[in-house]
């Protein structure tokens, strides 16, 4: 056999040698190869060759490593951005699709983005972030166990005192009503916050007044910038000024502050915590009394998990307590993550975070894609002008780089667009997410966005580029056009994905909208329409028997009562476990309210057996109602009417069972409950008032208000906005992905639309010669929704197990939930394909109506 | 005389193409080359001085029939352009000039050296 020189060498020799000379040098090199071969061998020869190769490694020789000998950068992009305009200005149809649906896709992205990004920067602002822990306790109730963020009130000096990592640790408690703060006869209601000496050293709020021992003295109050604001309209010399607390107090002004929105503490005052125990008589601090949040700042280097082992068993240590135990986590990550499950972390709000940023992901996806579909679709008719190009000598490189410009530049332009839009409806989102979102154009901001726009850009551009740039010239000029169809089933599935995210979008909006349904229609057990709940406090509260009763003759008034709040009616936030009963066996927490006379019926609960508290009895104090959960829980014998229990030290007697009701949100169930009468606890009015003439009713209250009560504004809620606050979250999400399915719907649509019109317009002939051949109007329309019936019916079919599997994951935060029926998908389904049929069949219709001699002529 | 400048590879290249006259390709310069001076010419020196020389105006090429032991490639054959042969006349010329300027005593010390 011939021997021939070695492959490797002289392939890198074709490789590297100018192309004017490889030819002939080559012959050269094969010329001596051979006459080496046969002086002196195979071997020997092979070896020459290698080394002569490697010799011909010099600057003349070498080919130059360019695109092209004199590329020029500048006018190269000048050439691909006057194309690119060209390009848009012909196929402005496609072009107006693509920039909508961009510019939609970026605006949703960047709103999401906002939302995100403020939602992860809550709480964060602090100087001592890291090193700033929240203590927290777990409660064991039969094996059930509950976090708490309340904590002893003497934990926080023993943390000091005792712990040598604690820098400093300080309570924040707070008040169970709002407080009516005056200065020269101007009353304001005002919630405040008691807090220890270090507040302003742990927390890095903005202190505008005073220094940072503004809090060393019981005789002090902080004032929120905006308090000071409304009570003096200046923030000038008001250091040192006297404030009237509850009318009859009296707090020094040591200090202003600026307290931050992306804060989860909000206080409109603050007041030293000593006097929290005088506010509060009842509460007496203690390693048994669980009543302060504790927050923490280790020194630097501190072990955490060592301190989170020591506090551990703090108060089976202080108190023989083995029921509670503390542990701390980081202060800023309890907003994300507040949930907890039997004691253990169970995500919380970055549950939605990651929701949103998916969704936001998706949404821009499905813009992509119609710039993807469009633009490949659009090559079939700019197949020549490539074929032209490539046989003038343009590489494949310049033409790819030429079409993802072309994307990267829409993609910019759409930024303008829906930077606009951004600015347009931050206002209207800010209002439906409860954020106070602002657009500060940081270069953060900036070039997260930049960043954003540039990968949306390279992401439309990057099918498109490579589907176009490896057309053959010579299949194309001569008329053979298989290479531009090649991919059609890649557009077909891009069009699936769009219409699967669509489907399932609608699924989930369904399910969440029939979720709420549920439970604003769910019998509670209890009836909170029209009823104003303001504090109890003043002369109202000194002589509250004779205001309850007078204010029931305010015209529109039905009924009156009042209850001991705290926060809210509704929520797990009083419990004990201090209840004893004969038999007891349970250990289980139990929730209780207290309630005045006429409560029951003022929120239409029903009594399951006994009776409920009345006047008509002289003894009712030492009487106790209990919920069915709780009698179910207590598990007493006989008939429960009657029973002796005791709480707090006192007897008290069973005289009725009210019917469960619902007094914490549907995600769990009914816990044990009971009520009681206590006076003295008393601080919130609660009316029952008629439909008609609201306003008017609400006049006469304030009016009746000032006169029984002067110096008191009558500040109100009405009870179904406390209970709306139990869902806030669930609500936003609920708000928030309505509007975003809407606009996926929207987006997909366009690129159908955009999609149909193309291939209606190049089957213009064929439609002709069909409709000359006798087919009729119905035929062509069914031939051409064919195509898309049958992606969009695909889409349908993956969507439902998706959509299944994500709503059924969803609904298991409620106790109380919907059924996933067959019909949401159903409907789901039929409105997805109804939208995208209608959307093509526009174009249908129009196509199949055309007279066939004029498409047929025209040429 | 500063107009032709050759270096002493690019001289013996040129003279060899003058030499070889409608036979100068690669492979026939370097054989010639190598059995006249006894050295051993690599291709890629004398491809590209072959090249400078194309470029300096000094050699033209065409290309010319191509053989089976060259694997179908076409040789490359060189001819003296008129301001190659300038070039050469005048580095000829000025050789004469410096072997006629030599005094004679010079060579004679240097035969008596030797």
């Amino acid at each position: 056999m011939k021997p021939f020189p070695p492959k490797i060498i002289h392939r890198f020799f074709r490789w590297f040698c100018h192309r004017d000379l490889v030819n002939s040098i080559e012959g050269d090199l094969l010329e001596l190869f051979a006459e080496n071969v046969r002086e002196n061998g195979a071997r020997k020869a092979k070896w020459i060759f290698t080394v002569e190769v490697l010799k011909l490694l010099r600057p003349g020789i070498i080919r130059a490593f360019q695109f092209n000998h004199n590329y020029n950068q500048t006018a190269m992009l000048r050439h691909n951005l006057i194309l690119t305009f060209r390009n848009f200005n012909r196929h402005k149809r496609s072009f107006l699709i693509n920039l909508t649906g961009l510019s939609t896709g970026l605006a949703c992205a960047f709103l999401i983005f906002l939302w995100v990004s403020d939602e992860l920067s809550v709480d964060k602002f602090h100087q001592k972030d890291s090193q700033l822990y929240q203590v927290m306790r777990k409660n064991n109730s039969e094996g059930h166990i509950e976090v708490s963020r309340l904590t002893p009130g003497v934990l926080a000096n023993a943390l000091v005192k005792e712990m040598p990592e604690v820098k400093y640790a300080v309570h924040i408690a707070y008040p169970q009503t709002m407080n009516t703060l005056a200065v020269k006869g101007e009353a304001i209601k005002a919630k405040g916050i008691y807090a220890g000496k270090d507040l302003f050293e742990i927390f890095s709020f903005d202190l505008i007044k005073g220094g940072k021992s503004v809090l060393s003295d019981e005789n002090t109050i902080v004032l929120s910038k905006e308090l000071a604001l409304k009570l003096f309209g200046t923030m000038d010399n008001i250091i040192g000024q006297l404030v009237t607390f509850d009318k009859d107090q009296q707090f020094t002004i040591s200090g202003v502050v600026d307290t931050s929105p992306k804060s989860t503490i909000q206080f409109d005052f603050v007041l030293s915590l000593p006097v929290f125990e005088k506010h509060n008589p009842m509460i007496k601090f203690g390693w048994g009394n669980h009543s302060p949040d504790t927050y923490v700042v280790l020194k630097e280097g501190a072990n955490f998990s060592q301190f989170n082992h020591k506090i551990g068993t703090l108060l089976k240590e202080k108190a023989n307590d083995e029921q509670n135990a503390l542990f701390a986590r980081q202060f800023s990550t309890g907003y994300l993550y507040g949930n907890y499950e039997n004691g253990i972390q169970s995500g919380g709000k970055i549950d939605y975070v990651k929701l949103f940023s998916i969704i936001g992901i998706f949404i821009l996806l499905i813009a992509c894609i119609n710039y993807m579909n469009l633009s490949t679709a659009l090559s079939s008719v700019r197949a020549k002008g490539v074929a032209m190009r490539k046989t003038l000598g343009a590489n494949r490189g310049s033409l790819i780089l030429q079409y993802i410009s072309e994307s990267v530049i829409l993609a910019f332009l759409a930024l303008a667009i829906s930077l606009f839009l951004v600015l347009l409806f931050l206002p209207s989102f800010n209002q439906l997410a409860n954020k106070h979102i602002s657009i500060h154009f940081s270069t953060e901001m900036m070039l997260s966005f930049l960043a954003i726009t540039l990968l949306t850009g390279l992401l439309a551009g990057i099918y498109p580029a490579l589907h176009i740039s490896r057309f053959n010239p010579i299949m194309i000029i001569s008329g053979k056009t298989d290479t531009i169809f090649r991919g059609l089933s890649f557009r077909k599935g891009l069009v699936i994905v769009q219409f699967t995210l669509s489907a399932i979008f609608i699924v989930a909006v369904l399910v969440a909208y029939k979720q709420f349904e549920l439970i604003q229609h769910k019998n509670m057990g209890y009836d909170r329409d029209h009823i104003l709940v303001f504090d109890l406090e003043g002369k109202a509260k000194e002589h509250r028997e004779i205001f309850l009763s007078e204010v029931t003759k305010v015209p529109g008034v039905l009924k009156a009562s009042s209850t001991a709040n705290i926060e809210s009616f509704f929520g797990a936030h009083s419990t004990t476990w201090g209840v004893s009963w004969p038999g007891k066996v349970s250990k289980a927490t139990m929730h209780y309210r207290i309630v005045d006379y006429g409560m029951i019926e003022l929120l239409g609960m029903k009594m399951k057996e006994g009776r409920s508290f009345s006047k008509d009895f002289n003894s009712d104090r030492s009487k106790i109602i209990f919920n069915e959960t709780a009698i179910k829980t207590m598990g007493l014998k006989g008939n429960p009417i009657g029973t002796k229990i005791t709480f707090m030290g006192m007897e008290f007697e069973i005289v009725g069972i009210v019917k469960d009701f619902h007094f914490e949100s549907l995600h769990g169930s009914v816990k044990p409950l009971f009520m009681l009468l206590f006076p003295d606890l008393l601080n919130t009015v609660m009316l029952k008032v008629s439909n008609n003439d609201l306003s008017e009713t609400l006049n006469s209250l304030a009016e009746f208000n000032g006169e029984f009560n002067p110096g008191f504004p009558f500040a109100y809620q009405f009870l179904d906005d406390d209970f709306q606050q139990l869902y806030a979250g669930e609500k936003t999400v609920s708000i928030l992905s309505r509007y975003f399915a809407g606009l996926a719907i929207l987006i997909s649509c366009l690129g159908l639309f955009g999609l149909a019109t193309f291939t209606t317009e190049r089957r213009t002939k064929e439609i002709g010669i069909r409709k000359t051949l006798g087919s009729s109007v119905f035929g062509i329309v069914r031939l051409l929704l064919g195509d898309f019936a049958k992606m969009v019916l695909a889409a349908i079919f993956i969507s439902f197990p998706i959509s299944y599997l994500v709503s059924s994951h969803w609904l298991e935060n409620f106790a109380y939930r919907i059924e996933l029926e067959w019909w949401f998908f159903a409907a789901a389904g039929v409105a997805v394909l109804f939208i995208a049929l209608s959307t093509v069949s526009v174009q249908a219709i129009k196509a199949a109506q055309v007279n066939p001699s004029k498409s047929l002529r025209s040429e | 005389m500063g107009k032709y400048q050759l270096g002493e590879f690019e001289e013996i290249v040129m003279l060899t193409v003058a030499v070889l006259h409608g036979d100068a390709y690669g492979v026939s310069i370097k054989k010639d080359i190598e059995s006249r001076l006894e050295r051993k010419v690599s291709v890629g020196a004398l491809q590209s001085s072959l090249k400078r020389l194309e470029h300096k105006g000094y050699l033209t090429a065409k290309e010319g029939e191509s053989t089976s032991e060259r694997g179908g490639r076409p040789k490359r054959y060189f001819e003296v352009t008129a301001s190659g042969k300038m070039a050469i006349e005048a580095t000829k010329e000025i050789r004469n000039q410096l072997w006629s300027a030599i005094p004679k005593v010079v060579l004679d010390l240097k035969v008596q050296l030797l």
